[in-house]
């Protein structure tokens, strides 16, 4: 992946669902500890909502629910594999998390090419559940060239 | 100024120290496992003129480690939850970049019963101060249940 794609308005495009599994939910919270020390160790997360049931519970959940920057990443994957650098280099992410993402929901990025208009592709992105309920929700927009 | 005590002590106006660092390819490999980004050019350089790059959602990290520095008390006493990520990508940001960021909190309202607060960071080259990254965080300070963010 990589290449600079064309698009076109109208255009669709998604991501391959996955199962959001609290083994996903962990490597998350621990890879956000370990990137954020940044000396070169590996960091177990502290218990947190999104990795430890009884704290979960204690905040109202029924259970571990997945950080919305996992749904967040896989719609901004989908954006690089769909224009490439130009997304790297000018793009922009609007994301908002409004339903909890719960231990084995199957997640999917979409794209949708709404506009062109001053030289940049806008686009309408979300993730949704298996059963089509929306869980994030959002815009985007990458320079034509 | 609400400062080196708990994330939800913030108030509108803090300045939160910035923080100065390499992006380091250790960096982004962790972090692009722990998202199932396996494009290889956020794993070796392989991008465009042997580039290795970073994903723009690497400036959640900047929020962070902005935090750790002014917050080393944590989220406080409920926990934080992540509502919306607003990312503008002003030019790409390589592996071996030095990066400084810096932020402030631009507003804290409550909706709903629930408090929301707001901050804008700005992530740039070290050495030229040339402007490579926008972000907007906005996190709500207690989950409460009915609550829909995650």
């Amino acid at each position: 992946m990589g290449a600079d794609h064309d698009a076109a308005v109208g255009q669709h495009f998604w991501s391959t669902p996955r199962a959001m599994t609290r083994e996903r939910m962990r490597w998350y919270c621990d890879a956000l500890e370990t990137a954020a020390l940044a000396n070169g160790e590996f960091v177990i997360a502290e218990p947190t909502i999104h990795t430890d049931e009884e704290y979960a519970k204690e905040q109202g959940l029924p259970g571990i629910i997945a950080d919305g920057m996992l749904s967040t990443n896989y719609i901004s994957s989908l954006l690089y594999q769909q224009f490439g650098e130009r997304y790297l280099a000018g793009g922009e992410l609007r994301t908002k998390f409004i339903r909890p993402v719960y231990e084995d929901d199957v997640i999917q990025a979409h794209g949708r090419v709404t506009g062109l208009e001053d030289g940049r592709w806008s686009i309408e992105v979300w993730c949704q559940t298996a059963n089509e309920q929306k869980v994030t929700v959002g815009v985007a927009s990458v320079p034509v060239a | 100024m609400s400062l080196n005590g708990y994330v939800s002590d913030l108030e509108v106006g803090d300045v939160l120290e910035p923080v100065t660092y390499e992006m380091s390819s250790f960096v982004v490999r962790e972090y692009c496992h722990g998202v199932d980004e396996f494009a290889e050019e956020f794993h070796s350089p392989v991008g465009s003129g042997g580039t290795h790059y970073a994903p723009p959602t690497l400036a959640h990290i900047d929020k962070i480690r902005l935090i750790k520095k002014n917050c080393p008390g944590g989220p406080g006493p409920t926990a934080r939850i992540h509502y919306e990520f607003h990312v503008v990508q002003h030019r790409l940001v390589p592996v071996g970049a030095r990066l400084t960021a810096s932020g402030y909190v631009s507003n804290r309202y409550e909706k709903k019963g629930r408090v929301y607060l707001e901050m804008k960071i700005e992530v740039r080259a070290a050495s030229t101060d040339e402007l490579l990254t926008t972000y907007t965080d906005t996190a709500i300070l207690s989950y409460s249940p009915g609550s829909h963010a995650v």
